[in-house]
C-alpha cells in the first residue's frame, strides 16, 4: 500500500514488547494529539494478532478518547493518517495481522448515545453504532482490487457465538476487518 | 485600597516533535486502549478463519 498523501507526516513512533505506538497533532480548527496503537492480542493461524486502537490523548487529564468525535475539521487528514501506519507496523512486524473493530460497537455505546441523543432511533438500533468499523470496510470496499495485491483481508462475523474471519468479500456487512501482508 | 495583581500562569512554547517525544515517553509501557484490547481478547477467543 502506497502512502497516501493529505495525511500527517511528522509522527513519533514508539516501539515495546507487545505494542507499537504512533503519535501525531492532529492540526484542524484546535491542535489534537492523536494516537495510533498497535497492541498484541493473540496468535491465529501461527501469526500475532494486534488490535489496531485509535484515539485522542488529553495532556492535560492525561487521557486517551477513542470514543471522542474531535470534529476538528481535518477527518480525512486523520484518517489517512491512520492508514498510512498500517505498512509502517507491517515493516516492523512482518509476520503479524490487525485487526479493526469499531470503538462504537459495543452495545454501551449505544445505551451511552441514547442518553442525549437527537435522532429518533426505530427498533433500538443506535444510527450512530458501527460509524467506525464502516469507515474502514467503506475503505476496503473502494479499493478492493489494489490493496489485495498487498494484503489478505478477512471479515469478521459471528457464527454459533463464535467468531468466524472468513475471506473478505466486498460490500458485506463485517464487525470486524483484518488483515495481513502477502 | 488594595489591588491584587492577579499573574497568569507562565507558558512555554514547545516544538511538535518536543511535544509527541514527550507525550510517547509519559505513555510508554502503557496499554491506551484496554478496554478495546479487552473486547478484541474476547472476539478472537475460539475465532476460527476460513482458508485464505
Amino acid at each position: 500500500m502506497a502512502q497516501i498523501e493529505h495525511a500527517y507526516n511528522e509522527l513519533e513512533e514508539s516501539i515495546e514488547n507487545d505494542k507499537i505506538t504512533y503519535y501525531f497533532v492532529s492540526n484542524g480548527d484546535s491542535d489534537i494529539i492523536k494516537a495510533i496503537q498497535y497492541q498484541y492480542i493473540q496468535e491465529l493461524i501461527g501469526k500475532p494478532v494486534f488490535n489496531l486502537g485509535f484515539g485522542d490523548y488529553d495532556i492535560e487529564n492525561d487521557k486517551i478518547n477513542d470514543l471522542s468525535e474531535s470534529n476538528n475539521g481535518d477527518p480525512r487528514r486523520v484518517f489517512n493518517t491512520v492508514l498510512n501506519s498500517i505498512p509502517n507496523f507491517f515493516l516492523k512486524v512482518p509476520n503479524s495481522m490487525t485487526l479493526v473493530t469499531g470503538s462504537d460497537s459495543k452495545k454501551e455505546y449505544s445505551n451511552k448515545c441514547k442518553e442525549d441523543c437527537k435522532k429518533r432511533c426505530e427498533d433500538n438500533i443506535c444510527k450512530n453504532a458501527h460509524r467506525r468499523i464502516t469507515i474502514y470496510r467503506n475503505y476496503v470496499n473502494n479499493n478492493f482490487a489494489s490493496l489485495s495485491v498487498d494484503y489478505e483481508f478477512f471479515g469478521g462475523v459471528i457464527q454459533d457465538g463464535n467468531t468466524l474471519l472468513e475471506n473478505y468479500i466486498v460490500g458485506k456487512d463485517y464487525k470486524s476487518v483484518s488483515f495481513y501482508k502477502k | 485600597m488594595n489591588t491584587k495583581e492577579k499573574k497568569s500562569e507562565d507558558l512555554v512554547k514547545v516544538p511538535k516533535h518536543g511535544l509527541l517525544s514527550l507525550v510517547a515517553s509519559k505513555l510508554k509501557n502503557r496499554i491506551l486502549f484496554p478496554e478495546k484490547v479487552e473486547e478484541a481478547k474476547k472476539f478472537l477467543k475460539n475465532a476460527k478463519i476460513s482458508a485464505a
